[in-house]
């Protein structure tokens, strides 16, 4: 698995543009207060945002809640207009295409949401659900419709007998899957997963983490993986983006970014994955405090009111832009270089709870076995 | 209609009726007597409207008719109900002009909901220039009492049965609208709302397949509380004169005429005037139980 992985991102590199690619994509949120409704402020849920999504790669999407992961992703898929900036599927700008060619291609770009019991009509059967997409855009009769449907639930693991029961029936797993069927009935290439493994316990996390897998191989699509849980992405991802307040802080391979984080924030967010061992100690790099309100951001770097490594006359004079630090890592700091790996934060990078990652790492396939049973 | 899964499930409606209709919302509907009584009343008026050639014992007597021997005879064996100026027999009158009411209330109701609900669909689920059209529209009539307006259109349209259904629908379409609006609003910013317009289904889909049929329990209610109201409105503005005219047996019209034969014959008011008063109650309190059982605010509190 890891050769393919990586061998995707370097042929698509050298070879073709990105399947999805974003573009300083902006997205405001009116604040509206008072009698008259006046737009008193904007939220800037979504502040600048540019990225490359590859085929077949999976990349990751991390932050602290609010720090807009949700928008992002509803922005892309067009669940939300932007405020600014373009997003290009195939290299063709979504927002500049005929209202046709837009319905038929941005269906190949699906959002899965991270709540699966309120994404389902509560009063419907979950056949009458995953029909939905198919009556809306095939012409198929009613009988060829249900075979498809069929299909495609065992094809996420489930039986015939879930499609007869209304949401509330079914299990936190049973609806993500579902979840997942209902998207992939449109063919779609781009799934935006938004927190896939939200609300589940843990061995159906990895049972929801294999079937995406299989999932990815069998129906050749490209993820955008919405999570907070760094060490699932770490299993799960290509490539990951914080993001903070908005924004992009830092951006590489998984492995180059967890290991080696050049953003003082992606430090904290290592920091704070607890830890199994009784014994270790917490990290007492935590963070204090909750971001700053995306109405008030503070002046020069936004992490600049939480950050350890604040300087005065720099970090709040203007804002840092991501530069390049290693082959595909890029962060937005102006102290990153002082953050380089040191021995000492290659022993704390190991305290972070990584070395159980690294076992992990071989062990993804204990994971699939586990799911057999 | 034959798939590996049930066909049944997947019919429109039918997973709509299982929710109305399971158990415990029927235990709730009938938890007291009252609604019992409230179903009751509207099914047997509805059955006495229905039959009322067959039941009533002098259906000549329904419209113009003139017996001068028999005029204003109290109750008896051969008039139930007493008879009227004209001779004619109440009892056969007050079935007929159960008819004319119940036909007048029913159209009145489909009709609003036909105009008011669609406008209330799209003004709720669309911001903007559409949804402030139809609402300040709707306020408008809104802010006109109901009677007064009924009243002036149809005093102004000319006593008769379409007149009287177009004056009480006119003065009672905005408030499906503003209802369904309500509802529509707090319903689009649903999750699985948002997830069908990110699968690519069409507006008009998403406002009939999923928004329409959950706002049908309060469309219900509203209906059937309307039904009693618009009995009771119908009523008055056959009693002041403006509504069905002189010869229909109508039951407000049938009061008024018997204003000038009070107090003596007890009779010619008493028995439209209970026809009138059990009809309504009786749609109120289905109404009113139906509001209990379906909202979804009262559920789970046990009588």
């Amino acid at each position: 698995m890891r050769i393919t992985r990586f061998s995707a991102i370097f042929l698509d590199e050298a070879m073709t543009s990105p399947l999805l690619e974003i573009r300083a994509l902006k997205r405001y949120f009116p604040v509206r207060s008072g009698l008259l409704h006046r737009i008193t402020g904007l939220l800037r849920a979504v502040d600048g945002v540019s990225l490359e999504v590859n085929a077949g790669e999976v990349i990751g999407i991390v932050g602290e809640s609010g720090c807009g992961k949700t928008t992002l992703g509803k922005t892309v898929q067009g669940i939300y207009r932007p405020t600014a900036g373009e997003i290009f599927l195939e290299g063709k700008p979504l927002s500049r295409l005929p209202a046709k060619d837009l319905r038929r291609l941005g269906l190949s770009l699906q959002y899965v949401h991270q709540d699966p019991l309120a994404s389902f009509d509560p009063w419907w059967p979950m056949a009458r659900s995953l029909d939905e997409p198919l009556r809306a855009h095939t012409d198929l009769p009613w009988s060829e419709r249900m075979e498809r449907v069929v299909r495609i639930v065992k094809a996420v693991g489930l039986d015939t007998e879930h499609l007869e029961c209304f949401p509330h029936e079914l299990s936190g797993g049973q609806l993500r899957r579902l979840t997942l069927a209902r998207v992939l009935a449109l063919n779609p290439r781009v799934l935006i997963l938004d927190e896939p493994t939200a609300s589940l316990d843990v061995s159906v996390q990895a049972r929801i983490l294999k079937l995406l897998s299989d999932l990815r191989s069998e129906f050749k699509l490209t993820y955008v993986f919405i999570s907070h849980d760094l060490r699932i992405v770490r299993i799960m991802c290509d490539r990951v983006a914080v993001m903070y307040l908005g924004k992009v802080v830092e951006i590489g391979p998984t492995e180059a970014v967890l290991r080696d984080p050049r953003h003082p924030y992606t430090r904290a967010l290592l920091a704070a994955i607890p830890r199994l061992s009784p014994g270790e100690p917490q990290d007492e790099n935590l963070l204090e405090g909750e971001p700053p309100s995306p109405l008030f951001l503070p002046q020069g770097c936004r992490f600049s009111s939480r950050c350890p490594l604040f300087q005065e006359g720099l970090c709040n004079a203007s804002e840092p832009a991501l530069s390049p630090i290693g082959p595909g890592h890029e962060a937005a700091c102006f102290r990153s270089a002082e953050l380089s790996t040191s021995e000492e934060t290659v022993a704390r990078v190991g305290g972070f709870g990584l070395e159980k990652a690294e076992k992990r790492e071989g062990s993804k396939m204990r994971i699939g076995e586990s799911d057999a049973s | 209609m034959n798939g590996r899964v049930s066909a049944l499930q997947s019919l429109p409606g039918v997973g709509l009726a299982k929710k109305l209709l399971n158990r415990r919302m029927l235990r709730l509907f009938f938890r007291d007597k009252l609604t019992g009584l409230g179903t009751v009343l509207v099914l047997v008026t509805f059955f006495l409207a229905v039959a009322a050639p067959v039941l009533s014992p002098f259906p000549e007597d329904a419209y113009e008719n003139v017996r001068v021997a028999e005029r204003l005879q109290s109750p008896s064996a051969k008039h139930w109900f007493g008879t009227d100026r004209m001779g004619r027999d109440i009892f056969s009158r007050v079935l007929y002009g159960g008819r004319v009411t119940l036909f007048i209330a029913l159209a009145v109701t489909l009709l609003s909901i036909a105009i008011g609900v669609p406008l209330g669909l799209v003004a709720g689920y669309y911001s903007g220039a559409i949804h402030e059209v139809i609402m300040r529209v709707a306020d408008v009539f809104l802010a006109i009492p109901r009677i007064i307006l009924a009243l002036s259109l149809a005093a102004a349209l000319g006593p008769n049965v379409p007149n009287v259904i177009v004056a009480l629908s006119v003065s009672f379409w905005p408030r499906f609208t503003r209802i369904v609006e309500a509802e529509t609003q707090s319903l689009r910013h649903e999750l699985y709302i948002e997830a069908s317009q990110s699968l690519g289904v069409s507006p008009v889909s998403i406002l009939f397949r999923h928004i329409f049929v959950h706002t049908l329990p309060t469309i219900i209610v509203r209906g059937t509380l309307g039904i009693g109201f618009t009995i009771l409105l119908a009523a008055t503005l056959g009693f002041i004169g403006v509504g069905v005219s002189p010869p229909t047996p109508e039951w407000g019209l049938m009061i008024a005429e018997s204003r000038e034969y009070l107090p003596g014959t007890w009779w010619y008011a008493l028995f439209p005037g209970l026809a009138i008063f059990l009809t309504v109650m009786g749609y109120i309190l289905m109404g009113d139980s139906l509001r209990d059982a379906m909202d979804p605010r009262l559920r789970g509190i046990e009588g």
